[in-house]
């Protein structure tokens, strides 16, 4: 078990044990106060349901440990159906829930479900719900596979505080190419491997335009370079078709790459 | 009426009261307005509250299903006395919890991290994090992980069982660790630093590594306050509970010391603390004790009279 879901469980189990404490202390007290024949049935009575009361909020406390463990160990489709089980007993969704549930949804890629969480990122403000800009780029990321190129474009360009800068020249690369303007593509395929040189989808893509342009010899070598930081790479049919292709002079095909967070 | 020109004046203490009660109120009302139990600054909190809650739990059981009939008077009297007991630890989190907030920026000063390095280059020659990188394994990384851990186990742990044992004590340890916490939020007013690791990322080249280290630090960091190198309040609890652990026991004190002590190095080691904030955190640790003492001396003074 993750230390961050130790955490979760000391956290809910303090005030389960005071909720608990204060069904006892009532019990006793509402026992005493009845007549004698009535006492024990309504002693157990209110501790019946406090007891019920700790244990439902335990399953759902379980349910919430479970699609955080889930997510760690990075098995998305649980993750999923664990908060839905925690939502179904109704569990109040936290900003750090959401998130890693928008996660989950986007591996499964159910884009709208994934928008309506990272929503839930956000804090409340009198202008509305605000979202940082990595949440914002998560929803252009959402929003451009789902194939809404236009809002796509607005949720990208505005996530320019991204601590994945490179994420972000990408989807505004693919949106460029994807509305004909090949030129901005290029240039921002550009800069995105300027950002992290170890970026594998704008450095296919980045070779693809540059074959197109008649720049063969550059897009072999920029996808040969990719060898020396993931030697297995060799193994992968889409680089070395893409490779093979770009050293006979053709432009590699127009693959579509799942940039997602792990 | 006297015109006092020196010593402590009414007025002194009531803007201290005030300025107290108002960052208090700031912290408590995000906490309640905006927390729940997964805010992760508050999971501290919950480590300090347990012990409390299951002694609630075990007075209010032995309420409902004691042979005996209990008033409740009594009983509720306890149940508000445990929690007034252990307030100083739940005040403690919460002065350092209020470091979080982004005021303090307007406050701060720059970063002092260039002056805490020179000084532990004049005394060592270099930083301990850096030449510990040598130390490095794996297996050394997870203990070292635990042992920064503690600050939430220790604490409680010996404080349930002076609280068992001896009241005074108790409420001497538990006095110590919520000055310390205020004498803590002075340095880092003062001195703001944020530890070797993020100040000269360029010194260390050797990863960590360890089966915890992700795991536990990155659930420590997120409730960690900014700015909270000077002194080090890790090394100054875990030195005020091996003081009071040896007040407690000598088995107590030989039990706690390896933990204690490797609760120290891991300071270092995990890259968050100077050696000189090590130094500084116990004589913080040293004077929290001495204040505690003086004030509970006063504070019978005034009882007697």
């Amino acid at each position: 078990m993750g230390m961050s879901s130790f955490a979760m469980i000391v956290m809910r189990l303090v005030p389960l044990l005071l909720l608990l404490s204060a069904f006892l202390i009532a019990a006793r007290v509402i026992a005493d106060r009845v007549g004698p024949r009535a006492s024990k049935p309504t002693f157990f009575t209110i501790i019946t349901i406090g007891v019920a009361i700790v244990v439902a909020a335990a399953l759902q406390t379980g349910a919430a440990v479970l699609a955080h463990e889930a997510f760690l160990r990075q098995r998305w489709e649980r993750v999923d159906s664990s908060y839905r089980a925690y939502v179904a007993m109704h569990g109040s969704v936290s900003r750090t829930m959401a998130y890693e549930w928008a996660v989950a949804l986007m591996h499964g890629a159910q884009w709208p479900r994934a928008i309506e969480m990272l929503t839930r990122t956000g804090t409340q403000s009198p202008r509305g719900i605000l979202l940082n800009s990595d949440v914002t780029l998560l929803i252009g990321e959402c929003l451009y596979y789902s194939g809404d190129l236009r809002r796509a474009e607005a949720a990208v360009g505005v996530a320019r505080r991204a601590r994945r800068p490179e994420a972000r020249d990408y989807f505004l690369a693919r949106i460029a190419e994807r509305k004909g303007r090949t030129s901005d593509a290029a240039a921002l395929y550009a800069s995105s491997v300027a950002h992290n040189s170890q970026f594998y989808p704008a450095i296919y893509h980045r070779a693809r335009l540059l074959v197109a342009a008649g720049a063969a010899p550059q897009a072999v070598a920029a996808l040969d370079a990719v060898r020396q930081f993931d030697p297995s790479i060799t193994a992968d049919a889409a680089w070395r078709n893409a490779r093979d292709a770009a050293s006979r002079g053709v432009t590699p095909q127009n693959v579509e790459f799942y940039v997602l967070e792990a | 009426m006297s015109s006092r020109r020196s010593g402590l004046r009414v007025e002194d203490v009531l803007t201290f009261a005030v300025a107290a009660a108002l960052l208090l109120f700031a912290r408590s009302r995000a906490a309640v307005l905006h927390g729940s139990f997964e805010t992760p600054g508050l999971w501290e909190l919950s480590f300090i509250l347990l012990p409390v809650s299951i002694l609630v739990f075990a007075m209010s059981f032995s309420f409902a299903f004691g042979r005996t009939a209990t008033p409740l008077g009594p009983t509720l009297g306890r149940i508000v006395g445990v929690f007034r007991d252990w307030l100083p630890f739940a005040l403690f989190l919460l002065f350092y919890q209020s470091f979080r907030s982004r005021i303090w920026f307007a406050i701060l000063g720059p970063d002092r991290d260039v002056d805490l390095m020179r000084i532990d280059r004049r005394m060592l020659g270099e930083t301990p994090a850096v030449w510990m990188q040598s130390w490095i394994t794996p297996a050394l990384t997870s203990v070292m992980t635990a042992a920064y851990f503690l600050h939430l186990i220790l604490p409680p742990v010996l404080a349930a069982s002076l609280y068992r044992k001896d009241l005074l004590l108790f409420r001497r340890f538990l006095l110590a660790v919520f000055l310390s916490g205020v004498i803590g939020n002075l340095g880092y007013v003062m001195v703001p630093a944020v530890g070797p690791d993020a100040a000269f990322p360029v010194l260390f080249h050797t990863p960590l590594g360890g089966n915890l280290e992700q795991s536990v630090l990155s659930v420590i960091d997120v409730a960690r306050a900014p700015r909270d190198v000077f002194p080090s309040l890790h090394v100054a609890v875990s030195a005020i509970v091996l003081w009071y652990a040896a007040r407690n026991s000598r088995k107590w004190f030989c039990w706690l010391l390896p933990f204690v002590l490797a609760n120290w190095v891991s300071t270092m080691y995990l890259r968050y603390h100077y050696f000189i904030d090590v130094i500084a955190g116990w004589a913080c640790a040293a004077a929290a004790i001495g204040l505690g003492a003086l004030l509970l001396r006063i504070e019978t003074h005034f009882t007697k009279e």
